[in-house]
């Protein structure tokens, strides 16, 4: 096919832009950097196959500012027809095929003579760009290799081997046949080794909890059975000890009543009658030396008797008058103190009185005093002075009063004070009236004036004629006061009665005269006073001496001499009287008794004997041949017979019910296997159930350790579980193996396909490629070769020589390209085969080759350009002026 | 006097459940258990006279401690209230193999049929009054091939009769897939002439006739993706007149379900797929109506732009941890492997390139065994077996979405080029 035009109304930066009629078979597309040589390209790939990507918010040549994209082109297929493809992309990519007369909705669809090459193929292999002809490093030549001779030239391709070794890499970490690497089947089954272990060990496990299990329902049946024989065991035990001691004790009071036998006729017989025989006997040696004691005390007794005298009778049975006097003692001691003392006070007054006289009385103390001073009226003393005091005192004011009104008339400087402020007011009043010269002021001043004029004449006045008159009538006054002072003077002389009074003290009388009299008469009064109670206690101890003289007389005792002696003697007398009185009344009483004792002692031996025979007589009949052994007899069968009913007393005590027990035991006895019969039976029971808890302690034991061992064991996985985890590994297992042969299966197919592919399409391009590199290096090297060996790689042949050389190093990178450039155009060729040949485009492809070389290349695109139609791209002008001068080419600038 | 009972099967305790995830596997086994004790729980708040189990009561010969010692606690419950248990072993536990469960004990209300020969029994209630007869038999040895179902004793009149047996019934719904033991045929049900036929062996549940009553209760709990839906037991009342009445009553607290998910093809992003999820798990199971905690598989098909994400396992992972979380389920499986890129197989297939000849050869494959063959892998991982059609049927089970994963490899997942 070729393009005869080409239009761009609006794609990418071409904005109504035309080719014009293309004519060549080659077009050069000139244009500077920028200036859409590269949006032709896509253009041409819009108009065969469509819009890619269909969207216009996508789609890179959606002009800027616009909704929409078109173009269109009229172009020649290979078969002669004319059609024109127009292309618009807006909310949807739409495109037309007008062939003829007929226009074809082909969508955005390509076109249909492209059909047979994918869209991307054709950009990957259709359009070579300078960088497409740069030989790649060794490296990357096993790409180059896949691409263009494994048909992996879509870049979207990954390359096969590199795909190959992926899926090897894959599938051997999932699975490998040999024992090389860690594949995750090597994991599992180890895993599953491990687990199957644990399998084994749990089902050990399970095996041992059914044993434990078993163990422990055999010990638990054991301990049943056990503790069912221990039940037993105690049941019996328990009634033997509950039944046995009562069994033994009533064997025991059966023994000792046939022991005790008849010894009820000797009840009378006291309980212990050798001890009392022998105490008996004891007594009776005692009570004999006692009645000898008593006998000798009787007779001491009655010695005792005679010390109590008649003068000590007579003395006690005047005790009652005696003994007043006797306690008369003190008060008799106490009087003559009491005279004695008051003898002394007496002198102390006399001397006081004395001394007391001679401050006060003129002449001190004289008979006359005596008789004075007992007259003297105290009360009518007393208001005498008063009297006296009170007309002194009127006296004595009307004097000073008379010598003051006395005095204040013959005083000058009274007067001459009161001048003097009377004028001082006048000159004061008068010089504020002449200097002044405010109204206030000489006012002020006229009042002072006045004032001081005012009390001049006023005070002139009144010392005027009264002074001489009051002077007489207070002198009168003072005359008729001192009268009456001499009145009441005389009266308080009067009442002293005539006592000795010291003038001066007589003048003016006051209260001290008063005290004084009154102390005299104290003192005389305590004097008299004293005098009364001495007299009165004398005559008290002279009537108590005359009435102890009068008992002495009774008593037959002498006088002393003196009272207090006299009631000493008696005292002491009576209190000798009294012991022995004492004496005699205790010894007398002892007497009685001593009787009394005696006659019971003679009683009580009597007695003592009389018991001993009795006692003797009581135990004639019983077994001994003398007393003793007769008594130890009675004493043997009365202990039988005790215990016996002690046991028996025992019994009830404790058992309440001790009937029923002995019916058991009567029952139980009769019966074999219901009961032990002494206690080496019990003993042996008790030691089997000894036995019997030992071992239910080992078995409970036992069966908590085996439970605690359970309850560990359940802990541990079960089988089931283990299991699941078992089956969980084999199913990844499974599912790896069958992903591992996935992906073997898919690395086969992939090869598979590469081989295939190789083969039907690699002899096809390396003939046309050689074909190509004989013209493009002037048939230096002329073909091409797969080296299908251990060392897998491309081949060339020299020309020359027919030598194969590998195509790397160290060829030329200018001849390694041009083989490069030799395998794309073959690869054209190889895939438009007998197909419409589609153009071929070379941006900038060629312009660093040299001049040979570019020539060379150029001779061979105008051979190609008669099969295919070729558009070259570029932007310089000695190249778009070569090729329209070497090949004829058609330049279609876009400057 | 109704006769009243429950009948439950194939329970298969201690069954190994398959994941790696330890705590996955407790919860299910407690689950299990908890399913079982849910029937007791039914059996004695119904009053039943007596607890049918036909069979597959255990999964295999061991039985754990617990699983035994859980058990017995049951049928002891059972026991107290005077219900009998009637159980007749399956292929799974045939009774020739019960002594291996040395750690069990049966409480004495438990009749086993042990034998193949039909056995009866009769069930009376706290009276003393019979109120029905059950007639049973059970597997001795793991491969029944007998029909035991033939020899089961005659009618016995005067109050309902019941059989109880696991056995394969021919033509049953949903039969195929399972062992043939003890097979029988609906005639032979028929036959006999009682009310009421409590089978077990096939796991989904199943009302095969009416006259008479013939259901097999499914398992009690599903224990694998495959075993769906609601599961749990039917409590069968036969009133005087022998009207039957069977309720199916759900036991599981968990739910095993697979929802298929084809219309992804125009999501693109991996939150607005989990949305899609999310509201298509819990549309499925509003609509089942199902009440348990889910095990929800969600297979997904058909072309997604997100194909290369849900071939990541990171992805899947998150994206099964965010819907178990918002499901609030136990498990969420998310299953990709059908999912494919958004492309034309057919042009890239024509391609001519290395790709464009390996999707020829691949479709090619599917008919051409010897190139089948001669592309094998040199060893079989995942196959032991070394017939040619064992290994064929097995090479060409490799090649299901290989196309994807070809395109996928040759193209190292970016196609926007293409």
């Amino acid at each position: 096919m070729r393009f005869k035009a080409v239009k761009a109304q609006s794609f990418g930066c071409l904005e109504n832009w035309e080719s014009g009629e293309i004519t060549g078979n080659i077009a050069v597309i000139y244009g500077n950097n920028e200036a859409g040589k590269t949006t032709v390209f896509n253009l041409v790939n819009t108009i065969l196959y469509g819009w890619s990507p269909s969207s216009r918010d996508t789609n890179p040549y959606i002009p800027w500012g616009s909704n929409s994209g078109e173009c269109s082109a009229v172009l020649f297929t290979k078969d002669g027809k004319e059609m024109e493809i127009h292309r618009r992309l807006r909310s949807k990519a739409e495109g037309t095929l007008i062939l003829g007369d007929r226009s074809i909705n082909i969508s955005n669809n390509p076109a249909a003579f492209v059909d047979f090459l994918p869209h991307e193929i054709f950009n990957e292999v259709y359009a070579l760009t300078v960088d497409h002809l740069r030989f790649p490093n060794n490296t990357v030549w096993q790409k180059v290799q896949d691409q263009l001779l494994g048909g992996q030239y879509t870049s979207f391709l990954q390359p096969v081997h590199a795909v190959v070794s992926k899926l090897e890499s894959e599938s051997n970490s999932l699975w490998r046949p040999d024992r090389y690497g860690n594949p995750r089947e090597k994991q599992l089954k180890e895993e599953l080794k491990n687990l199957n272990i644990r399998l084994q060990q749990t089902q050990d496990n399970e095996k041992k909890m059914d044993d434990i299990i078993r163990e422990l329902e055999s010990i638990e049946t054991e301990i049943s059975t056990l503790l069912d024989k221990k039940a037993e065991l105690t049941l019996l035990i328990d009634r033997s000890e509950r039944l046995y001691p009562v069994k033994r004790k009533l064997e025991k009071v059966k023994e000792l009543n046939e022991k005790a036998g008849n010894i009820g006729i000797y009840d009378d017989v006291p309980l212990n009658p050798m001890e009392i025989i022998k105490n008996l006997e004891t007594q009776c040696s005692i009570l004999d030396k006692k009645y000898r004691d008593v006998l000798e005390e009787k007779k001491e007794i009655t010695k005792q008797l005679g010390k109590f005298t008649p003068q000590d009778r007579r003395i006690y049975e005047n005790k009652d008058i005696i003994s007043p006097v006797i306690k008369s003692y003190g008060q008799f001691s106490s009087d003559i103190n009491t005279v004695s003392d008051l003898e002394s006070e007496t002198g102390r007054f006399k001397d006081r009185i004395k001394n007391k006289a001679r401050e006060c009385l003129q002449g001190g103390w004289n008979s006359e005093t005596l008789k004075s001073l007992n007259s003297i009226d105290e009360a009518e003393l007393r208001a005498s002075i008063d009297s006296f005091k009170k007309i002194n005192y009127d006296y004595k004011e009307q004097r000073a009063r008379l010598t003051g009104i006395k005095a204040d008339k013959g005083n000058p400087n009274r007067g001459r004070l009161n001048n003097l402020i009377s004028l001082i007011l006048l000159i004061t009043g008068a010089a504020g009236f002449l200097l002044s010269s405010e109204t206030s002021v000489k006012f002020v001043s006229i009042f002072a004036a006045l004032s001081g004029v005012l009390i001049f004449f006023l005070l002139r006045s009144q010392q005027g004629g009264t002074n001489t008159g009051q002077i007489k009538e207070e002198t009168a006054r003072l005359n008729k006061i001192n009268s009456l002072r001499e009145s009441a003077l005389n009266a308080v002389k009067s009442s002293l009665k005539g006592l000795n009074i010291a003038a001066v003290r007589l003048e003016e009388p006051n209260e001290s005269l008063l005290v004084d009299v009154n102390t005299l008469k104290d003192l005389l009064f305590n004097i008299e006073d004293i005098s009364d109670k001495k007299n009165k206690i004398d005559r008290r101890i002279k009537k108590g001496y005359e009435e102890i003289l009068r008992i002495l007389d009774m008593l037959l005792l002498p006088d002393q001499g003196d009272i207090l002696k006299n009631i000493n003697m008696l005292d002491n007398l009576l209190g000798q009287a009294q012991i022995k009185h004492s004496e005699y009344i205790n010894s007398n009483s002892k007497l009685h008794a001593i009787e009394s004792i005696i006659k019971d002692t003679e009683n009580s031996l009597r007695e003592a004997v009389s018991k001993r025979e009795s006692i003797i007589d009581g135990i004639e009949e019983l077994d001994g041949t003398c007393v003793e052994e007769k008594l130890l007899e009675l004493e043997v069968r009365r202990d039988s017979r005790q215990k016996a009913k002690a046991i028996l007393e025992e019994l009830e005590h404790d058992y309440t019910d001790l009937g029923h027990i002995i019916t058991e035991i009567n029952n139980n006895s009769s019966q074999p296997g219901l009961w032990i019969f002494d206690e080496a039976q019990i003993i042996r029971s008790k030691t089997e159930r000894d036995q019997l808890d030992a071992r239910l302690n080992y078995l409970n034991q036992e069966s908590g350790s085996i439970k605690k061992e359970l309850e560990q064991r359940q802990e541990m996985q079960s089988v089931d579980d283990i299991r699941g985890e078992i089956a969980g590994i084999e199913a990844e297992r499974k599912k790896n193996a069958f992903e591992r042969d996935r992906l073997q299966l898919l690395k086969n197919i992939i090869q598979e396909a590469d081989r295939q592919f190789r083969e039907e399409n690699q002899p096809d391009i390396l003939q046309r490629a050689g074909n190509y590199l004989g013209i493009i290096t002037g048939g230096r090297y002329d073909r091409l070769y797969i080296n299908e060996g251990e060392n897998k790689g491309l081949e060339v042949r020299m020309g020359c020589t027919g030598r194969l050389l590998e195509v790397g190093q160290p060829l030329s990178r200018g001849t390694r390209e041009q083989i490069y450039l030799s395998l794309r155009l073959a690869l054209l060729d190889h895939l438009d085969n007998e197909k419409e040949s589609l153009p071929l485009f070379l941006d900038e492809a060629l312009v660093n080759w040299d001049s040979i070389r570019l020539d060379n290349i150029l001779e061979l695109l105008n051979d190609i350009s008669l099969r295919r139609q070729v558009f070259i791209f570029t932007c310089h002008k000695w190249f778009a002026d070569k090729i329209e001068s070497y090949n004829k080419g058609q330049i279609i600038s876009l400057i | 006097m109704t006769f009243r009972f429950l009948h439950m099967a194939d329970v298969h305790f201690d069954t190994p459940f398959q994941s790696r995830d330890e705590g996955l596997r407790k919860f299910l086994k407690e689950s299990m258990r908890a399913a079982f004790k849910a029937g007791v729980d039914l059996a004695i708040a119904k009053e039943a006279h007596c607890f049918l189990i036909a069979g597959d009561l255990f999964d295999n010969d061991t039985l754990s401690f617990s699983t035994g010692k859980f058990l017995h606690q049951q049928l002891e419950r059972l026991n107290t209230e005077g219900i009998r248990v009637l159980y007749s072993p399956g292929n799974h536990d045939p009774s020739g193999n019960l002594h291996k469960l040395g750690g069990m004990k049966w409480p004495s209300n438990v009749h086993i049929f042990n034998k193949n020969m039909p056995d009866t029994v009769t069930i009376s209630d706290k009276r003393g009054t019979v109120v029905g007869v059950v007639h049973g038999a059970g597997h001795e040895a793991k491969k029944e091939g007998r029909n035991i179902v033939k020899g089961f004793n005659s009618y016995v009149e005067g109050v309902p009769n019941v059989g109880l047996v696991h056995a394969f019934v021919s033509g049953a719904k949903d039969a195929e897939g399972h062992d043939r033991y003890a097979p029988c045929s609906i005639d032979d049900l028929r036959q006999a002439g009682y009310e009421y036929w409590a089978l077990g062996h096939i796991h989904k549940r199943a009302e095969l006739i009416d006259m008479p009553k013939t259901v097999y209760p499914g398992n009690i709990m599903g224990r694998n993706p495959g075993e769906t839906g609601s599961k749990g037991a039917y409590f069968v009342e036969i009133d005087e007149t022998y009207g039957v009445k069977a309720d199916f009553h759900n036991l599981s607290p968990v739910i095993w379900d697979i929802v298929y998910i084809n219309d992804i093809s125009d999501i693109n992003d991996l939150n607005s797929l989990e949305n899609k999820l999310y509201s298509s798990a819990l549309e499925y199971i509003e609509k089942q109506s199902y009440s348990g905690r889910m095990l929800l598989r969600l297979v997904l098909s058909g072309k997604s732009p997100l194909h290369r994400e849900l071939r990541d396992r990171d992805t899947i992972f998150e994206l099964c941890d965010s819907l178990k979380a918002s499901l609030n389920a136990v498990l969420i499986e998310l299953i990709t492997d059908d999912i494919t890129r958004p492309l034309e197989f057919n042009n890239l297939r024509n391609g001519l390139h290395v790709l464009g000849t390996a999707l020829s050869i691949t479709e090619g494959l599917k008919e051409d065994d010897e190139l089948l063959l001669r592309l094998k892998p040199g060893s079989l991982a995942g196959l032991t077996g070394s017939r040619r059609d064992e290994i064929l049927k097995y090479l060409k089970s490799l090649l299901d979405n290989l196309d994807g994963e070809l395109i996928e490899r040759l193209t190292g997942g970016d196609t926007s080029e293409i």
